[in-house]
């Protein structure tokens, strides 16, 4: 029985996926995306060994939630006045998936119940790709920037009101960068360079979920910062025939921080069949300092634009659950998520600015096991003025971010 | 009560999906372009080589070869048209010399540096003129630039160089200023000037080629813009682009006055022996600007002792140096040359009414191109090759460097109340610089 579960955990439905300040993509549970997000003060399903882990022991049943979506980012940019020139970036699909499980159950150990679950995540993922040919192509022509994590959680509980979990996480990061650089070829062609890497980071997560009284509970979750590094990278160089042995290709390193982040969550059920949640979350990105891609061999003459001077941010998410009936859900929520991105410093590889989101979902139980879920969410920064003082290269940039989620959540 | 939940939320969700899709893409409102009171139609422009697009010349002085139809399309009196062609239709006709034109040089391979201190070794080819390039065109001309013009010699002088590009652009007129005369224009461009300089520099400083002293600039030019305002007085306007440094060219700036071993990099550098005018034989110091044509002869045999400057009897000669004096000389030409620009120009302005004229400043500009600057994320500088402005020769402009001095024009355009003008700047990032076989 619980074997096939694993199967029909093929889940498309719980997805959440945020391209939220910076770099990082929340992406989560398609529940908690029709919320606005808001997951970590309350115990709804094994979506809690990442969203909180002390939440997971406090979860009714166990449960498998299972997955994924499709996100478009989409940036205009208007150069500075007086300038008319405009750009957009191109249509990119990024598919953040998801997986929780809380397996092998509630054990007894003494007075403590004891949970184990894991979580297989990707909650940073960024991608731009602008046109080759436009105008900010010497800073940027594409940037992406993937992560995967897997982490097991476990969670404990001692008389069904205080949970208290912690996970340990392994973090997976891809990077891409290219632009062009000053190596003019016949008939119209540029050079461009191409930075690709892979690293790991390892980090540590603990959280809390308290339950006040049968309508209120409170939660907390402490994700420490992750270092990924990456090592080894490639470093490849499009140049006229000439230059090529001025440009040999060769390899980088780099470290890119993840920032460690405090949430802090409130779950309110007035009602058996309402239930409403508020998320507040910290992110420390003042880690992220800069972005330097380290040629191990001798030096490029190339330049380098890798001052980011992140500000610390804070986000806050919205949302409400009503069950219509034994079948139907419907969810709607907010959210507000900082910019860490400080003005002088927006570059179009990352072209932040403070997001306001909208979304809404639903979810639909198919069996007495198996519950489909949908959400979707448009999230929007206004226009935002700006300049790369190092590049001297500014412009206004505005982007809106739609959102779909499909997930499945199987409960035993 | 619950249901009035479920209505609240269904329909919260239903007008966030509606908001969401119809708005596909973000888009910003760019801001209105203007002419303002300047008519492009009648856009002329007077100059010498930079305004013709003159560019990749042989290193021999004083050769035609340089103008090619790729490079004038891309000379910044087209790239300024181009920009005002954006907000109103109008014409802009060169004296297109054809895909050869009168020649040019082509890089054809690079071989990378022993050392990087020295540089890539280039191997260059000359492109042959084609056979009757530029033959006098039929119509109106709006580029009016001519390659070799200097201020010092608005009347063709038949045996200047100068001369041949004149009779092949204006073949029924009598000098320049008639020429700029029968332009008619409403709105002009001149700058000239740097020319002048350029002569007495690139012959290393050659008493024959002495540039006009301020005051004769200042009366030529006189001369030259009361022709260009006689026909519309009434409602001419123009900019007057300043003179630069040549001396921060790479032509003047590129060579190091010591040789270095281009096979050992670690080698210390050596003192080079140079010629005074006088004939006195001495070491080079850093007051002296060694010129780029010797950038692969320097220390190489020529059946004197040693190799080219590297002993007493095989000094390098004169006529590639241009010595602390000359080259303070120049400099100081430019700024004395730029001081009468810029009274003539509002005496000039104040005869016309006011609001009409103004100077541009690339003295400015190319100083501190000099020192290296960022646009968009591309480091531009006045260096060899990598620097992204000057082309091959080391002294005409790359597409790029046309593009900031069109930039340069244009920002000044916009700065200018009288003209109630506001036009978008090239992106110079579209514009190659050194072109790499």
């Amino acid at each position: 029985m619980r074997l096939h579960l694993a199967l029909s955990a093929l889940w498309i439905g719980q997805a959440v996926s945020v391209l939220a300040g910076g770099f990082e993509l929340r992406l989560l549970g398609v529940r908690q995306l029709g919320m606005g997000h808001a997951g970590a003060g309350f115990a709804a399903d094994a979506a809690a060994a990442w969203l909180n882990p002390g939440a997971l022991c406090l979860v009714p049943r166990n449960s498998v939630v299972f997955g994924g979506g499709a996100v478009t980012p989409v940036t205009a940019f208007l150069a500075q006045t007086p300038s008319v020139y405009s750009a957009a970036s191109e249509l990119q699909v990024l598919s953040p998936i998801y997986l929780h499980a809380s397996l092998g159950g509630t054990r007894d150990l003494g007075q403590w119940r004891v949970r184990f679950g894991l979580s297989v995540t990707t909650p940073y993922l960024s991608s731009i790709r602008w046109p080759d040919t436009w105008k900010g192509r010497f800073i940027s022509q594409e940037f992406s920037f993937s992560t995967l994590f897997v982490q097991p959680v476990v969670s404990f509980t001692r008389g069904s009101r205080l949970g208290i979990g912690l996970g340990f996480s392994l973090g997976w990061g891809n990077l891409l960068v290219r632009r062009a650089i000053q190596a003019d070829g016949p008939n119209g062609t540029q050079g461009s360079v191409r930075f690709a890497g892979t690293g790991l980071g390892a980090g540590l997560s603990l959280g809390l979920l308290y339950h006040v009284n049968g309508t209120l509970s409170l939660g907390a979750t402490l994700r420490s910062g992750v270092m990924i590094r990456l090592r080894q990278g490639s470093i490849r160089f499009d140049v006229p025939e000439s230059l090529e042995s001025q440009y040999p290709d060769g390899t980088f390193s780099a470290s890119l921080p993840l920032p460690p982040s405090l949430t802090l969550g409130i779950g309110y059920q007035p009602d058996p069949r309402l239930r409403l949640a508020l998320d507040l979350s910290f992110y420390g990105w003042e880690s992220f300092e800069s972005l330097h891609l380290l040629p191990d061999s001798p030096a490029y003459d190339i330049q380098e634009f890798p001052e980011r001077n992140f500000r610390n941010t804070l986000t806050l998410s919205l949302g409400g659950e009503y069950s219509v009936n034994e079948v139907l859900r419907v969810r709607a929520g907010w959210y507000y998520d900082g910019s860490p991105v400080a003005q002088g410093y927006v570059s179009p590889d990352l072209p932040d600015a403070t997001r306001i989101g909208l979304t809404a979902g639903a979810g639909v139980r198919l069996s007495r096991h198996l519950q489909a879920d949908l959400a979707y969410a448009y999230e929007f920064t206004g226009e935002r003025t700006a300049i790369l003082d190092a590049a001297v290269f500014g412009g206004a940039y505005e982007s809106f971010v739609y959102k779909l989620g499909l997930g499945l959540v199987y409960t035993f | 009560m619950k249901h009035r939940y479920a209505q609240g939320i269904v329909t919260g969700a239903l007008i966030l999906l509606l908001a969401g899709i119809p708005g596909c893409k973000p888009e910003i409102i760019a801001p209105q372009l203007s002419l303002g009171v300047l008519n492009t139609r009648q856009y002329k422009a007077f100059g010498d080589g930079y305004t013709a697009g003159f560019a990749n010349t042989l290193p021999q002085p004083f050769s035609a070869a340089g103008l090619y139809e790729s490079a004038q399309s891309q000379a910044y009196p087209v790239l300024l048209a181009r920009q005002f062609q954006q907000i109103r239709r109008s014409e802009f006709n060169l004296p297109l010399a054809g895909a050869a034109g009168s020649g040019r040089l082509h890089l054809r391979k690079l071989w990378p540096p022993a050392c990087t201190l020295i540089g890539p070794r280039l191997g260059t080819e000359a492109v042959a003129p084609e056979a009757g390039w530029l033959t006098p065109p039929g119509g109106e001309l709006h580029n009016l630039g001519l390659p070799y013009l200097e201020a010092g010699r608005l009347s063709p002088d038949s045996s200047h160089i100068s001369a041949v590009f004149f009779r092949r652009t204006f073949p029924d007129q009598p000098d320049y200023p008639a020429a700029a005369a029968a332009a008619a224009p409403e709105f002009f461009t001149l700058w000239l000037g740097t020319q002048d300089l350029l002569a007495y520099g690139v012959s290393g400083g050659d008493p024959a080629y002495l540039p006009p002293d301020p005051d004769a600039y200042g009366q030529e030019m006189d001369r030259l813009l009361r022709s260009i305002l006689r026909e519309k007085p009434q409602t001419v306007r123009g900019l007057i682009g300043q003179v630069p440094d040549i001396v921060s060219f790479p032509y003047f700036s590129e060579l190091r006055p010591v040789y270095r071993d281009p096979e050992n990099c670690d080698a210390p550098p050596l003192p080079l022996y140079v010629q005074s005018p006088d004939g006195y034989v001495r070491f080079a110091t850093e007051a002296d600007h060694l010129l780029l044509p010797l950038r692969g002869s320097l220390g190489q045999p020529n059946g004197l002792p040693e190799g080219l400057g590297l002993h007493p009897e095989n000094p390098i000669p004169h006529a590639w140096v241009l010595d602390g004096e000359e080259s303070a000389r120049v400099q100081s030409l430019a700024l004395a040359y730029n001081g009468k620009l810029d009274s003539l120009v509002s005496a000039l302005d104040a005869e016309l009414g006011g609001g009409r004229l103004a100077a541009v400043g690339l003295h400015a500009l190319f100083s501190s191109l000099a020192g290296g600057v960022t646009v968009d994320g591309i480091g531009i500088s006045s260096s060899y090759l990598d620097g992204g402005i000057f082309c091959l020769d080391g002294i005409y402009l790359t597409p790029r460097g046309q593009a900031l001095v069109a930039n340069a024009f244009i920002e000044r355009i916009n700065g200018l109340p009288s003209f109630k003008a506001q036009v978008s700047p090239l992106n110079i990032a579209d514009f190659p610089g050194v072109i790499f076989p």
